[in-house]
């Protein structure tokens, strides 16, 4: 009893210690991922500036893939969860087909052109780095999955109040939503700004036949 | 008249040239196919290929510009293809309706395997050339010029009265193109029984700015 009273405090006091170096390297990490991104990493430069060893890193993350996984891991996450609940409450709060129109509006207007590129690279880079990284895609596939299932359950809302057509797969236009603000990934790497208002418009427009005025 | 071998040696070096660049392109795709441009090992490239790193050297500068040489050639791969097919297509159509129909096709195919695999690669030469200015110019060039491309080729459904006046052809490029790449969203998530109800909410934008 006595024993382990004493051995305690020191345990958690490591794995604090533990939790305070991963944290560290990962924000390190993050910093030199945007600055280099994942093909030129530089493993020695993130420990030099976070002042942590090599077996620290081993230690915690096993490699330097390890560590690239678990920043992307940590971005994934840490994704769309809020936008998705802030647009539930936007949506609970609408009184008529017109109101979630505008709902949609502000969201897609707010998902417009260069405000939200860096959220879009950034996915982009999870995505890529996903491609050869089973762990990573799963989380991908996962955390994606249950955004957009709640996204599905937000529009289900819109729906049972007879505001969205009957016929829609709502899952498919959750896809087709989150689809159109990645694919302005387009406009992005032409940087050719003039075309977020016509982008806008387009899919206003294009959203308008799904909803029963 | 005597020049002339000499003429001969030197595009008879240029050919070779050409091919061995050509080698290591082939090479590195495959290998970027593999293991993904984090993993990519050069070494492993100039052992398959039988090619040497001088000769890399001499036609990359590095192992960086191999990287994106194959990029470029990977992202700029059917976009000329699939624009003068569209283009050709749109150019036989007889109605609006017809044109509609082409696009409601152009809308169903993007989910095939094949488009998959080009949006997989498309996605990962942006990735890459987040970080590599050469790489975000080319991509940039190509991808302005292509939209104009398929702008053009949408005007011309506009002139005929298929396309509502009040939408913008280049704006309606981008955004077609987007939905394209925006596929991508339902690609990772490896569901694939809702392609069918993608394509119909598709169908039903494209409808929105086409007068049938």
């Amino acid at each position: 009893m006595a024993k382990s009273t004493k051995a305690q405090p020191k345990k958690a006091e490591t794995r604090q210690q533990g939790r305070k170096t991963m944290k560290l390297l990962i924000d390190h990490a993050l910093i030199e991922l945007n600055k280099n991104g994942a093909a030129n990493f530089d493993l020695d430069a993130v420990l030099r500036r976070s002042k942590t060893s090599k077996g620290s890193l081993y230690h915690h993350f096993g490699s330097k893939n390890g560590l690239i996984v678990a920043v992307e891991t940590e971005i994934i996450k840490s994704g769309l969860t809020s936008d998705n609940q802030v647009l539930r409450q936007m949506i609970e709060a609408c009184k008529s087909p017109q109101e979630f129109f505008n709902a949609i509006e502000l969201v897609i207007r707010a998902g417009a052109g260069a405000p939200t590129r860096e959220v879009r690279r950034q996915l982009i880079r999870s995505i890529t780095f996903a491609q050869h990284d089973k762990n990573l895609a799963e989380t991908l596939r996962e955390t994606s999955q249950r955004g957009t299932q709640y996204f599905a359950e937000t529009l289900a809302i819109a729906q049972q109040k007879g505001w969205l057509k009957n016929n829609i797969e709502l899952t498919a236009l959750s896809f087709w939503l989150q689809g159109i603000f990645i694919g302005q990934i387009m406009t992005d790497i032409t940087g050719i700004e003039t075309s977020d208002e016509d982008w806008v418009n387009i899919s206003l427009n294009s959203l308008k036949s799904l909803i029963n005025f | 008249m005597r020049k002339m071998p000499k003429k001969v040696v030197e595009r008879e070096t240029s050919r070779r040239g050409r091919a061995t660049a050509a080698k290591l392109i082939e090479f590195a795709a495959k290998e970027l196919d593999r293991v993904g441009p984090v993993k990519f090992d050069i070494d492993s490239v100039l052992r398959k290929s039988k090619i040497s790193k001088g000769s890399l050297y001499h036609h990359f500068g590095s192992k960086n510009g191999l990287l994106v040489a194959v990029e470029t050639q990977q992202f700029i791969k059917y976009l000329d293809e699939q624009n003068t097919l569209l283009r050709n297509l749109v150019e036989t159509r007889n109605s609006a309706s017809d044109f509609l129909t082409l696009m409601t096709r152009v809308m169903e195919i993007s989910g095939l395997p094949e488009n998959r695999d080009l949006r997989k690669k498309r996605i990962r030469a942006i990735a890459v050339a987040a970080h590599d200015r050469d790489l975000s110019e080319f991509i940039k060039t190509e991808q302005i010029k292509g939209s104009l491309y398929l702008a053009q080729t949408l005007q011309i459904a506009k002139d005929r009265g298929w396309i509502k006046p009040d939408v913008d052809v280049l704006a309606a490029s981008y955004w077609i193109q987007g939905l394209f790449m925006g596929h991508i969203m339902l690609d990772i998530t490896e569901i694939k029984d809702l392609d069918k109800a993608w394509n119909s909410i598709a169908v039903d934008a494209i409808r929105s700015f086409i007068n049938a």
